[in-house]
């Protein structure tokens, strides 16, 4: 029985015919090898079959139906596994995340079939012994075995593997040989892309058999099953003068995979600004007091700008628009606190509290529909062009801000705080009382909130670690099975919504708002994400409590200063670092 | 002369390049063979500039190029085709070659910074810019296609017109990576007549990153195999390719179609 | 000759050359063809708005940067003007020096931010130089006492372009000859000028290879060019010339304030005159800011037309008016970037391609 079959299949990419009427059968249990030199479209052939070139003509179909139409997600979900030339392995994340994010039905590692994972520790050694290590720090030869071993986590009908050999040691060579000659005996249907001869001989069952991947305008590229191989001399030649060669090096093996070691550096540097700063302030009060105000303006930038760079992060979308969310969560609270008078003049904490939270939600709830709306129709048609991205969403952003004014009208609107979160701690400090305002430690208390849970799902969830991985390498992710698109469309929903929730606490903080208040913020975030480098949650948190404690202190110290501080601040930074404090690797 | 000492690059853990050293001279063409991920784009890259070595160094003509910027290395005498077509997309396919005619004059007159920073003069009337642009288009049959935008040929004729846009820089040393690659059969013929004219001339040093054994056979006064990033072997063409160890090493490329 | 003197860059379509040829003619003979006050302002506006497209055309169009700062360099070109002239009297000496120490500073910030791109990448090169601008715009509000703050400067013009200079009694065609009307030659005299100067520049070897680094500036750099000398000689040019742009802005309204130069609103504007006139075209700026301009100046008095008509209708009223002129200019932005991405001129050329053949 044919598990997969190709007819007449066409590709083209961009103006270059690939393949010309390729016709492949791929029978159940045996391992099929489709051989060829450089591009004879091989790799193609394997690309065209999971989705992520379209065939222009021609069909394919999975144990008898047709997928040459599916996304590629849906055909991975079908059971197919794809280990591609380039490995596709997410280099930041863990080999422990590597195979969870593989394994779609296993939440967290826990629910891994442990059976399954101690019999591909055993084809793979060196897997169990760097499992909590970023899979990034692995040799060529140990992220090969790590790209097989995602394919196989889980049972999978048929598995797509290019070129496994490619730049390996023999021993290595010797050890995927093995491997697969394993997983041929369990009857795992493989259809196998290779150049190396010695893995054909090893392994093959049959060689893509009379079907050749053909190019019109190469007649001559001759791949597939009827090739002979050369015959090896018989002996050592006898080596002349002009010729010198040496035994062939193993691909070398780190000495020792490093620990993933935490780069701290910045949170350094936050702590010596902070102390630095404590001298020159001279009063141990006035310093607590400012200390607070930046750490609760850097929090509230944080919220606003966090949802920002995992935008960019994983979508690769300038937003340049958006301080229309902020704006709108802003406006939002007025309404919502103008219309809960009685809540938040009442002297209860807990109905003040209960008005600023219900203002909060509302922000988010018509920032994130906001954002969706935008995605819709600003961002989606210019995925993938920069310039008319940064275009398309400052013009979003400028009809955002005048809708604004259209239902709020263009004055500026005051939003006072409730009653009991009006006026300042006062917090004995080596003697003297610093006046620590309450509204600013809620705003820390909220952003420490936000920044947890957001480490938290990034972190310890499936969710983040799709986000993580999608950051660096969308194709591979859709590969291995998830709909990215939708991935998107929620993160950039929930940061429009983050913005939402910051616009509010800004506005809170400034006790006003004016539609301008998404232009201005929006240079104070972009300031604070270049700091913190694209991509990066940590950094744009180390970032934005950076941005916050300078205004502060400049702000007292040197007031002419401080406009410049942020300036000063960031070209500092991208001297030291020029990515950013945290960079974050892109495949 | 081009010379390469204990050329290294490291990315991360990974050692790409491996103290390659290895001396070429002018009036010989080598060509740089080896599996797929051995290092040998990556060991043009770090001869042209592309890439900073990690350790070695890069002498051309005796002068330690390694600190040397790739614009800088291209005006000193070294030329790069690439791999991955590397066109100007949305020019002509004249203005793409009379481009590097361009950089070629400019920098032949100020090999410094301040090259080719010609503001007042028209470049139309540099016809024999122009001229010089328009023969070599004839001399990779491109000529008809002079008006097209680069971005619109087919994958052939755009792999012409990165061996043009070498060609018009006329080097004292020219590096092909894979010219070939992705041609059709009768377009083939006409990049290696280039390489057989070039060769004609005797002074030009030229390095090729090929597979197509029987090309590397034909044209090749020495070949030099790469694996795993480090050389293992250097000779004359007959014995490298019939050597036990290149024959382990780089097994699918020596069954190619028996001559 | 013509050919010469427009660098042998043709607008390459009957209709680009008709519309190109009215524009000309229209400027040229504004102060006859339109009589009064306000006709000449908007002409004046359009002057200098082509300068100033034209200026960032050569950064965007033809070398493909993104950079909000050049409203920064309009600025410093109005504000040195508008400086010298209040601290050292009126007179043709202020203006010297005044453009003279503005081109200085544009000069010195163009380089300072185009040897910045060396390190950073281009979305951090744009975001950066937003910053920046903003930060220029918040220190012209503050230092109050130099730059007169939100309220501006307004100051006296040398005597030959007062308005009250009045060399000549009788009128000439039906228009009085005052400082007004040599003060809007002086402007035409040097947009024209500076724009053939640019279109030079840009057909020059040095401007091809400006189009090179925009297309590959990988390969450009293994041809043999030190891309960064180029992108950062695109920056001071394309600084220098908005300065020369602010400084006539500066003259004709002698008056200069945040609003009138720096602020982001005047950014949009010219992002959106380059990106719907045509990008890395030059005459792009032309037929665009004259478009432009018109369509703000003539489109709020069909707004106010709107709002009037439209009066207490709930959303219609609220949005129909010339206080919203905003909201539509945003409309007609993503309007164009969309379905118009080669631009007026990109579109006329492609017309008159498809003709030939």
């Amino acid at each position: 029985m044919n598990v997969l079959q190709l007819a007449g299949v066409h590709t083209h990419i961009a103006a270059y015919h690939i393949l010309h009427g390729v016709d492949l059968a791929v029978p159940e249990g045996e391992v099929t090898m489709l051989l060829g030199r450089n591009g004879a479209g091989k790799t193609t052939t394997l690309r065209t079959i999971m989705g992520l070139w379209a065939a222009r003509q021609g069909a394919i179909s999975f144990k008898g139906g047709a997928i040459d139409k599916l996304p590629t997600p849906d055909i991975a979900r079908l059971g197919i596994a794809y280990v591609p030339e380039s490995m596709g392995i997410f280099s930041d994340l863990t080999v422990k995340e590597n195979m969870l994010l593989a394994a779609r039905a296993a939440r967290h590692a826990a629910e891994l079939d442990s059976e399954r994972l101690e019999w591909i520790f055993g084809l793979f050694p060196a897997l169990r012994k760097f499992w909590l290590y970023p899979a990034g720090k692995l040799s060529g030869g140990q992220k090969q075995m790590l790209a097989v071993a995602r394919a196989i986590v889980e049972p999978r009908a048929l598995l797509l593997i290019d070129e496994p050999s490619k730049g390996l040691a023999p021993a290595i060579i010797q050890n995927l040989i093995s491997a697969f000659r394993e997983l041929k005996s369990q009857r795992t249907t493989i259809l196998l892309v290779e150049q190396n001869f010695a893995m054909a001989r090893a392994l093959g069952d049959r060689g893509g058999d009379g079907q050749r991947p053909r190019r019109a305008q190469r007649p001559h590229g001759r791949t597939g099953g009827r090739r002979r191989l050369a015959a090896a001399p018989a002996g050592p030649v006898p080596g002349s003068a002009s010729m010198s060669t040496s035994t062939l090096p193993a691909a070398a093996a780190p000495a020792a995979v490093p620990k993933a070691q935490f780069d701290g550096k910045p949170l350094l540097l936050l702590g010596a600004i902070a102390v630095a700063a404590l001298p020159l302030i001279g009063s141990p009060s006035t310093w607590v007091t400012l200390t607070v105000a930046g750490l609760a303006m850097g929090l509230i930038i944080f919220v606003i700008a966090s949802g920002l760079t995992l935008v960019f992060g994983l979508m690769d979308v300038l937003n340049f628009g958006h301080g229309v969310f902020i704006a709108m969560g802003a406006f939002v609270a007025t309404s919502v606190l103008g219309g809960m008078a009685g809540w938040t003049t009442a002297p209860s904490v807990w109905l003040n509290l209960g008005a600023v939270f219900t203002a909060m939600l509302a922000a988010m709830a018509v920032a994130g529909a906001l954002g969706w709306a935008f995605e819709r129709v600003i961002v989606r048609p210019v995925y993938g062009q920069h310039l008319k991205q940064i275009l398309i969403t400052m013009g979003g952003m400028i009809v955002g801000e005048e809708m604004i004014k259209v239902i709020w009208g263009p004055q500026q609107i005051p939003l006072p705080l409730p009653e009991t979160l009006r006026g300042s701690f006062l917090i004995p400090v080596f003697g003297e009382a610093a006046a620590v305002e309450k509204y600013r430690v809620l705003a820390v208390l909220i952003g420490l909130v936000v920044f947890g849970a957001l480490l938290w799902v990034l972190n310890r969830t499936k969710l983040g670690l799709l986000i993580r991985a999608g950051v660096q390498d969308r194709e591979m992710v859709e590969s291995l099975g998830y709909r990215i698109r939708r991935l998107f469309v929620g993160v950039f929903v929930a940061g429009s919504a983050l913005a939402g929730l910051g616009g509010v606490m800004w506005g809170l903080y400034q006790q006003i708002v004016t539609p301008q208040i998404g232009a201005q913020v929006n240079v104070l975030i972009f300031i604070v994400i270049i700091i913190g480098g694209l991509g990066s949650t940590l950094g744009c948190f180390v970032g934005a409590l950076l941005v916050g404690l300078m205004a502060n202190y400049t702000g007292f110290l040197a007031p002419k200063v401080a406009l410049f501080s942020n300036i000063g601040l960031m070209v500092a930074i991208l001297l030291w670092r020029p990515q950013g404090l945290y960079p974050v690797t892109n495949r | 002369m081009l010379e390469t000492k204990n050329l290294t690059i490291r990315f991360g853990g990974h050692v790409a390049v491996d103290h390659v050293s290895c001396r070429f001279e002018p009036g010989t063409l080598t060509s740089i063979v080896g599996p797929n991920g051995a290092g040998k784009t990556t060991y043009f890259n770090l001869i042209s500039g592309q890439l900073p070595a990690s350790e070695g160094q890069v002498l051309l003509g005796g002068e330690d190029i390694t600190a040397l910027p790739a614009p800088l290395r291209t005006r000193r005498g070294l030329g790069r085709a690439f791999q991955l077509t590397q066109l100007f997309p949305n020019l002509t396919v004249l203005e793409n070659v009379r481009l590097a005619v361009q950089a070629r004059e400019q920098g032949r007159a100020n090999a410094g910074l301040f090259a080719g920073l010609d503001l007042l003069r028209l470049w139309l009337d540099r016809k024999d810019w122009i001229a010089e642009a328009r023969s070599l288009l004839q001399q990779v049959r491109l000529a008809d296609r002079h008006g097209a935008s680069a971005a619109s040929l087919p994958h052939g004729d755009q792999r012409k017109l990165e061996v043009a846009l070498l060609m018009a820089l006329d080097p004292m040393v020219y590096m092909f990576d894979e010219p070939t690659a992705g041609m059709s059969m009768d377009e083939v013929p006409v990049v290696l007549d280039l390489i057989r004219a070039l060769k004609a001339k005797k002074d030009r040093l030229i390095l090729l990153v090929e597979h197509k054994m029987d090309v590397v056979r034909e044209l090749s006064d020495r070949i030099v195999v790469l694996h795993n990033g480090a050389m293992v072997a250097d000779g004359l063409p007959a014995e490298v390719i019939a050597s036990p160890i290149v024959q382990q090493a780089y097994l699918g490329m020596a069954a190619e179609e028996p001559a | 000759m013509i050919n010469r003197l427009l660098s042998h860059d043709l607008p390459r379509s009957r209709w680009l050359a008709v519309l190109l040829i009215v524009i000309v003619i229209g400027l040229a003979f504004a102060p006859f063809l339109f009589p009064g006050s306000k006709a000449l302002g908007v002409a004046a506006k359009m002057l200098v708005f082509i300068l100033l497209v034209a200026s960032y055309d050569l950064l965007l169009g033809y070398t493909g940067i993104v950079s909000f700062a050049h409203t920064m360099f309009f600025g410093i070109g109005a504000y040195g003007v508008a400086v010298t002239s209040t601290r050292m009297g009126e007179g043709w000496l202020a203006v010297a020096v005044g453009l003279a120490a503005a081109l200085a500073i544009s000069l010195l910030l163009s380089l300072v931010i185009g040897l910045f791109s060396l390190r950073v990448k281009a979305i951090f090169y744009a975001m950066i130089t937003l910053a920046v601008a903003t930060a220029f715009q918040t220190l012209a509000s503050q230092l109050s006492d130099v730059t007169g703050g939100e309220d501006g400067l307004s100051f006296r013009n040398p005597v030959w372009l007062s308005p009250s200079f009045v060399p000549f009694e009788t009128p000439f065609l039906g228009v009085a000859v005052d400082g007004k009307l040599l003060s809007y030659y002086l402007l035409f005299v040097v947009v024209a000028m500076l724009f053939l100067l640019l279109l030079r520049i840009v057909n020059s070897p040095f401007g091809r290879v400006l189009q090179a680094i925009r297309e590959n500036d990988f390969r450009a750099e293994a041809i043999g060019y030190r891309t960064v000398v180029y992108r950062t000689l695109s920056n001071v040019l394309s600084a220098l010339f908005a300065t020369v742009a602010g400084a006539l802005l500066a003259l004709w309204l002698r008056y200069t304030g945040p609003d009138t130069t720096l602020s982001f609103e005047i950014m949009l504007d010219i992002l959106l005159i380059v990106v719907i006139g045509g990008m890395g075209t030059m005459y792009g700026a032309v037929v665009g800011a004259v478009l432009f301009v018109l369509a703000q100046n003539y489109l709020q008095t069909l707004l106010a037309l709107g709002s009037s008509t439209f009066e207490g209708v709930p959303l219609l009223g609220a949005v129909l008016t010339p206080d919203r002129w905003l909201l539509w200019l945003g409309v007609l932005f993503v309007l164009s970037v969309y379905h118009f991405p080669a631009g007026v001129v990109g579109r006329l050329r492609l017309l008159a391609l498809k003709e030939k053949s």
